[in-house]
């Protein structure tokens, strides 16, 4: 199991790596001159290449990876075009906001989409099965701004369950925690859908399994039987979907972070595009690259501490 | 013969799959029992209906079987087919237990072996260090050696015979009645195979449960069971007591299975041999004897109408018209 989780970690570093070098690429490939828009139209061609200097783009491709990689391990991010702030900093600053809205919109996904599956699969073709089959659809087809939106118009604003904007009271855990809960679930939403459609599949064919009848014949009760044995295994899939998952989770959360004026590291990367501040995007989708890694590692090593076949063959 | 003398009794048991095709008539009319202390065997070819016959006694039937009116299966004066769900959950591995074909599947493969033990013990309120207690010693009754230290181990960890041996340890847990074995051997080697079937005749000392146990394996039969039953295409065609089957066959199915080689019924290991023709298809029978298309002896009565059961001696019946005319 040790050897296994530096293996996975190594990877992890690995893909993050090639992550940064498709960045750099991207970076170039995009139309418009940074120095330009940083500067403005009235800027001399000798500020622009004192600027690029300043900035490294002058130096060859490899180069600017290498400094990209090593700036990097020492948390160096750069700085922001306009004020001069530390790059990791201003993420640090909105990061762990983006985080609990991903843990939110998980929650709400895991919470509903898994007994639903399960629901499904145990009562297989039931209307009840056929109704969760037709939501499980809609959820999945619903943009996550529409499912925010009226969240929004029902529950902040005729019902007054819940705010409607910000992140709540810093150092309030309660407040912020109700300042979660619609946007966490304009953002779990769809997630419910691929959920219960999924554990349902896989937990449909683990019920078939041969093992399953037997504990059947051994007269296990049916919850021990779905919620212990069938589940465990059908599980396992649905782990690695959520850790794939997460990073679609992230970018989904761009529009309940514009929605409900949240702050967030979506939201940030958004406004520096608009407005080529390089440092900014490049630390942002770094750091979403990097929680995408950290899904997929933390549900592989999820998955291997389950499944002893797994854990024990490492 | 009163019913307390029987263990398990199925009477007129009729059972149909409902497919696309139309009803598959995979069972019909079956009669049999199931004596105290005794092992009963059932042989047959593959779709005969072994499997949907004891399936319908712990009712483990896939969902689109229908089990026809009329039937019943009665389990110690209890019946089965009647009983609801907690009934049901109370009869399985408590009093009635099983053994599959496969041991290679038959255990779930994230969950311990010590739990999966322990869990059907459930029903009894004693301490769990008690629990492990009688796991390891039913696995060391079947021949798992170091058992108290392998509890915790799981499937993948234990080779095919073991995983066989442990299936029959889980079977035994609660000291049930009867003990149904679907083709426990027929996926293993021969030589756990002769081990396994060695280890349930010293259980069937030990334990004094009856016996279901389905096989191919006519040497197997031969060797373990006091009764046995032939079936064919969803009907028991003849059954009788294990000497006087396989020394007085009646039925020219039966005749058919032992004349490929006589005298490898006294081996431990003989497969089913392959009879020309096929199982008629089960949803559009014939009108007549079930065997009529593939018998060597059939004459005028076969085509008219199905023959009944017919008996030998005491014990022994035969569904052939060939008993009842004496030929
Ligand atoms: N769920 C099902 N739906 C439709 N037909 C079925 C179903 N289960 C079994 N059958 C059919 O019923 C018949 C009897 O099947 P069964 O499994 O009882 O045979 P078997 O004697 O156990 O065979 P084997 O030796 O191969 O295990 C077969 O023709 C089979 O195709
Ligand atoms: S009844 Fe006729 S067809 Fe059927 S087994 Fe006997 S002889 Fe053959
Ligand atoms: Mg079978």
């Amino acid at each position: 199991m040790l050897l296994y989780t530096f293996r996975r970690l190594g990877l992890a570093v690995l893909i993050v790596c090639l992550a940064m070098l498709l960045l750099l690429a991207a970076i170039h490939m995009v139309p418009g001159d940074p120095a330009g828009i940083a500067l403005g139209p009235r800027a001399t061609p000798e500020m622009r290449e004192a600027f690029k200097a300043k900035m490294g783009l002058d130096q060859p491709f490899v180069v600017q990876y290498v400094n990209f990689l090593t700036n990097v391990v020492t948390g160096d991010l750069g700085v922001d075009v306009w004020s001069n702030r530390p790059v990791s900093t201003m993420i640090g600053e909105q990061l762990p906001h983006t985080i609990a809205l991903a843990i939110a919109g998980l929650g709400w996904s895991i919470m509903i989409g898994i007994p639903l599956g399960c629901f499904s699969a145990v009562h297989r073709n039931s209307w009840i099965d056929k109704l969760t089959g037709v939501l499980s659809v809609g959820c999945i087809a619903i943009p996550s701004f529409i499912v925010g939106l009226y969240a929004l118009l029902l529950f902040a604003v005729n019902l007054r369950w819940f705010p409607a904007i910000g992140a709540g009271e810093n150092g309030d855990l309660g407040d912020q925690a109700m300042h979660l809960v619609l946007p966490g679930l304009a953002v779990g939403l769809g997630w419910v859908g691929y959920l219960a459609r999924f554990v349902r599949t896989s937990m449909l064919e683990v019920l078939g399994e041969n093992h399953i009848r037997m504990a059947r014949a051994y007269g296990l009760p049916r919850r021990r039987i779905t919620y212990v044995y069938a589940l465990k295994l059908a599980i396992l899939p649905t782990i690695a979907l959520l850790g794939v998952g997460v990073g679609g989770l992230i970018s989904g959360a761009v529009f309940a972070e514009i929605i409900f004026a949240r702050p967030g590291v979506g939201k940030m990367v958004v406004d520096a595009v608009n407005t080529r501040n390089y440092p900014i995007v490049m630390g942002g989708v770094l750091v979403t690259t990097m929680l995408f890694a950290l899904s997929t590692l933390l549900s592989d090593l999820l998955a291997a501490w389950i499944d002893p076949r797994v854990r024990q063959g490492l | 013969m009163s019913g307390n003398e029987h263990v398990l009794d199925v009477r007129d048991l009729s059972v149909s799959f409902r497919t696309a095709r139309g009803k598959v008539r995979a069972l019909r009319h079956v009669d049999i029992n199931v004596p105290r202390n005794k092992i009963v065997g059932i042989v047959g070819e593959s779709g005969c209906g072994k499997s949907t016959l004891i399936n319908t006694v712990l009712r483990l039937l896939a969902p689109n079987a229908v089990i026809e009116d009329g039937s019943e299966v009665i389990f110690q004066g209890d019946d089965v087919l009647k009983m609801s769900n907690s009934q049901l959950t109370d009869l399985r591995g408590q009093r009635i237990s099983m053994v599959f074909q496969d041991p290679m599947t038959a255990l779930n493969p994230v969950i311990s072996i010590g739990t999966q033990m322990t869990d059907i013990l459930y029903r009894q309120k004693i301490p769990m260090a008690q629990k492990r207690k009688r796991a390891a010693d039913m696995l060391a009754q079947v021949g798992i050696p170091d058992a108290v230290r392998r509890l915790d181990d799981h499937p993948h960890q234990f080779s095919g015979g073991m995983r066989q041996r442990i299936c029959i340890a889980m079977a035994l847990m609660m000291n049930p009645s009867l003990l149904i074995a679907d083709e426990p051997t027929t996926a293993l080697d021969v030589t756990l195979e002769a081990q396994i079937i060695h280890l349930m005749k010293e259980l069937r000392e030990e334990f004094e449960c009856s016996m279901l146990f389905v096989s191919h394996n006519l040497g197997l039969i031969a060797e373990l069971c006091d009764e046995v039953i032939v079936m064919y295409a969803g009907e028991v065609v003849e059954q009788g007591e294990v000497h006087d089957l396989f020394h007085r066959a009646q039925h020219p199915y039966t005749r058919m299975l032992l004349e490929c080689d006589p005298a490898r019924i006294e081996e431990t290991r003989q497969e089913l041999p392959t009879i020309s023709g096929s199982v008629p298809d089960l949803i559009d029978l014939p009108k007549g004897c079930i065997f009529s298309p593939r018998c060597p002896h059939r004459y005028e009565p076969c085509n008219e109408s199905p023959p009944d059961h017919y008996a030998v001696s005491d014990q022994h019946s035969a569904r052939c018209f060939l008993v009842r005319d004496g030929r």
